[in-house]
């Protein structure tokens, strides 16, 4: 029977893990916040989110091994004045910044998430095998930055997949 | 009042090899990181009977073939 794999969210100081199928990027270190705290289009300069921290996790163990595991984009994100940057660290690291103004500028998520596709993904360290269960991948963080050409309003939603190989 | 039991089952840390509050997948020391289930709880909580049972059908088809194409006579 395949594992069940899930994407987990990490925040506050713990942190506190929890299974997310839609992350919203704001101005705190908090999981689905709603309209709560939404980003702030700067009169100059940047602003940004608070950095996002999500992960792969398996609730149930697989038959053999989870390995070979990727994140990607189709390419555009539709978001005017916006980039969403993206990277990866073994280690985690709560979210810090201004709640309801700007994130501080993470030094992880350096990489504009455009540049990975589906024919060009981000490969994700980690592997579980039976008859573990858990943490799979490596901290996936994100954070967007916002210039003075964002364009207000509730923007629709982008994907962003997971891929991984299960035996 | 309320009184709700949970079937919580006990887990190792597979980084710190500690029973002590760890959950499916969490460790109060280590944070989110892998972890084997230790009783009968957790293994049923962490699929491993599922899987294993996978796992042996998968190996018994792969002797099935194996079989039958040892049995094959060679012209």
């Amino acid at each position: 029977m395949a594992a069940t794999v899930v994407v987990k969210q990490s925040v506050g100081a713990g942190p506190t893990n929890t299974t997310i199928t839609n992350l919203r990027f704001n101005t705190d270190d908090t999981v689905n916040p709603g309209t709560t705290n939404p980003l702030v289009k700067p009169a100059a300069g940047t602003n940004r989110s608070f950095w996002k921290t999500v992960y792969l996790n398996a609730d149930t163990t697989p038959s053999g091994t989870i390995n070979n595991v990727k994140i990607y984009c189709d390419g555009t994100i539709g978001w005017t004045g916006c980039t969403v940057y993206i990277g990866s660290s073994g280690n985690y690291t709560q979210a810090t910044g201004t709640d309801g103004t700007s994130g501080d500028d993470s030094s992880v998520a350096t990489a504009n998430i455009q540049n990975y596709t589906s024919g060009s993904p981000k490969s994700l360290t980690g592997t579980l095998s039976n008859p573990s269960t858990g943490k799979i991948s490596d901290y996936v963080v994100m954070q967007v930055d916002v210039s003075t050409s964002a364009v207000a309003g509730t923007l629709s939603a982008e994907t962003i997949t997971f891929q991984y190989d299960e035996t | 009042m309320e009184n709700e039991i949970k079937t919580a089952g006990q887990w190792r840390c597979n980084r710190c090899n500690s029973t002590k509050g760890v959950t499916n997948g969490e460790c109060p020391k280590c944070g989110p990181t892998q972890t084997t289930p230790v009783d009968e709880d957790a293994k049923h909580l962490g699929g491993f009977y599922e899987a294993e049972a996978e796992k042996a059908k998968a190996e018994e088809a792969v002797e099935e073939n194996t079989d039958s194409d040892a049995t094959d006579p060679v012209e």
